[in-house]
């Protein structure tokens, strides 16, 4: 045979050599991380201390650090609440936007038909909105929810539809000449080219979704992490007000890589 | 067995507003276990018409019969075997489970166990290869195992080689030509080739473009199996200059 392939040993890295890696690389993230903390409290201090700022504007970074360590249980009862809201609502956003984006696929009347519809739930401001969710859902978890899946809808199902239009028509014509339904067009062919963009839209809805998860509170007064910081500041706890920024800003941040990191897994 | 009988089909695709004629009046039989290349300029509507035999889409007038029955039928009983230009595999998955792939769509056994129709390609040893790590040829090996595996009676090809090197194609050409000889099926061959098209078929049917028609077929009436040095013989070469005849016609005195 004259057309021979490169074999596959020769192409990849070993088992070890790439688990070596990986190791080597989340080592760097954990220094890069350390290094960045510790530049942050230092300017954090410094800032304090060299212009002389009152502690009911900015409490200094100890002051927080003990906040943290105190009030951890009501952080963390508050960081779950928000956090049922933020992955509840991308789930069922994920759900409804590839359920929809797939029908687009079988027909383009409809997406034709959904579309606008779809695009005039997208420019509606959540804030308008948002009272007239209440009034519906009550001013519990489901507002939060409901909340977090219009705002995350968007992008995954724009990304979704991109996805299952993404095979080529040869692809598409293998599957019709042996004989394929439309269901087994979708899940062997559509779906799995589809992934990565899937994988891009929860990237960018995830982004979006703690913050909304929080403004949602804000407007319902759902106990959790949004509405602590809230209570915290209205009261003038300022050490847990900021400790609970620096728990949402972590959770947004570490939802953001694990998005990152799946979207990474997903398409090598 | 298996004829293809195709009568007064024209076919049309619209375009935004307006209409193009890809096809009108085809008016042709493929003998059942022939070869036949379809040969022509780009536009002739050389891949419209094999996909309207794989019932990809209908011809807008005009009927087609595949054996017994339409070609929807033909495709649903899975009598018809397709090879595009490009390998088409689906990337996630190895050789083999790419080659048992019209099976599982059919849910029926594969006709053709799926690891001899890899060997039967000279894949052996390379069953649980991802497409990614092999060569566009090998790729195209395997296009040609999965077209196969559900011993189908039509094989249709759009350009298969196209894309590959000289000396790769030949040698594809030479094992494509075993293959379907231990096949038995109808073959048809969409290719822009002339030496292919005269090596390869027993008839070489010449389409002009812009609507595409018939031109002119061509009966090679060459002994097989056919080899290489056939090539060099006179009458390989007189039946290449009839087919470029019916391809330029009087462009061939224009000088350039």
């Amino acid at each position: 045979m004259a057309d021979t392939a490169p074999h596959q040993a020769d192409k990849r890295p070993s088992r070890y050599a790439e688990s070596q890696e990986r190791l080597a690389a989340l080592g760097r993230f954990a220094r890069f991380v350390a290094v960045v903390l510790v530049v942050v409290v230092v300017l954090w201090q410094g800032a304090i201390s060299l212009l002389d700022i009152e502690p009911f504007v900015a409490p200094d970074p100890l002051s927080v650090g003990q906040a943290l360590v105190q009030e951890t249980d009501a952080l963390a009862v508050a960081l779950a609440y928000t956090l049922r809201s933020t992955v509840g609502g991308v789930a069922l956003a994920l759900v409804l936007a590839v359920s929809i984006a797939g029908l687009f696929t079988l027909s383009p009347l409809l997406s034709r038909a959904l579309l606008p519809l779809i695009i005039m739930l997208r420019t509606a401001p959540i804030l308008a909105i948002a009272p007239l969710l209440i009034l519906i859902f009550g001013r519990g978890q489901t507002t939060s929810i409901v909340v977090v899946v219009i705002v995350s809808f968007f992008p995954i199902m724009v990304n979704a539809a991109r996805g299952f239009a993404s095979p080529k028509a040869n692809a598409l014509e293998l599957m019709h000449v042996c004989g394929a339904s439309w269901w087994q067009t979708f899940t062997r062919v559509r779906v799995p080219f589809a992934l990565p963009f899937i994988f891009t839209g929860i990237r960018m809805a995830s982004a979006g979704a703690v913050l909304s998860a929080m403004l949602a509170e804000w407007l319902s007064g759902a106990p959790g992490i949004g509405t602590l910081i809230l209570e915290a500041s209205s009261f003038r706890k300022l050490p847990l007000m900021w400790a609970g920024v620096v728990v949402s800003m972590i959770t947004a941040t570490a939802i953001y890589g694990l998005t990152v990191w799946m979207e990474r897994r997903l398409s090598r | 067995m298996t004829e293809i009988a195709i009568s007064g089909v024209s076919k049309s695709f619209s375009l935004g507003k307006g209409e193009i004629q890809a096809l009108a009046d085809i008016e042709i039989t493929f003998p059942s276990g022939s070869f036949t290349a379809l040969i022509g300029p780009s536009g002739c509507g050389k891949s419209t018409l094999l996909r309207l035999i794989a019932d990809v889409f209908p011809p807008t007038t005009g009927s087609i019969r595949v054996g017994d029955h339409g070609p929807d039928a033909a495709r649903l009983s899975h009598e018809i075997g397709f090879v595009f230009q490009d390998p088409t595999l689906l990337p996630w998955r190895n050789v083999v489970e790419n080659v048992r792939l019209p099976a599982e769509v059919a849910k029926i056994a594969p006709r053709r166990d799926p690891a001899a129709l890899t060997t039967l390609v000279g894949l052996a040893g390379f069953e649980e290869a991802r497409p990614s790590q092999l060569s566009g040829g090998m790729q195209q090996r395997v296009a040609i195992a999965r077209a196969l595996a559900l011993d189908p009676k039509v094989l249709l090809m759009d350009e298969p080689f196209g894309a590959l090197d000289e000396i790769t194609r030949q040698r594809m050409n030479m094992e494509l030509l075993r293959i379907w000889k231990e096949s038995g099926a109808t073959a048809v061959l969409v290719t822009h080739s002339i030496s292919e098209a005269v090596f390869m078929a027993d008839t070489v049917v010449v389409l002009s473009a812009n609507p595409g028609r018939v031109s002119e077929v061509i009966s090679v009436d060459l002994p097989r199996p056919r080899r290489l040095d056939l090539m060099r013989d006179a009458r390989f070469n007189s039946y290449e200059n009839k087919v470029r005849e019916a391809l330029f016609g009087d462009d061939m005195k224009v000088p350039a």
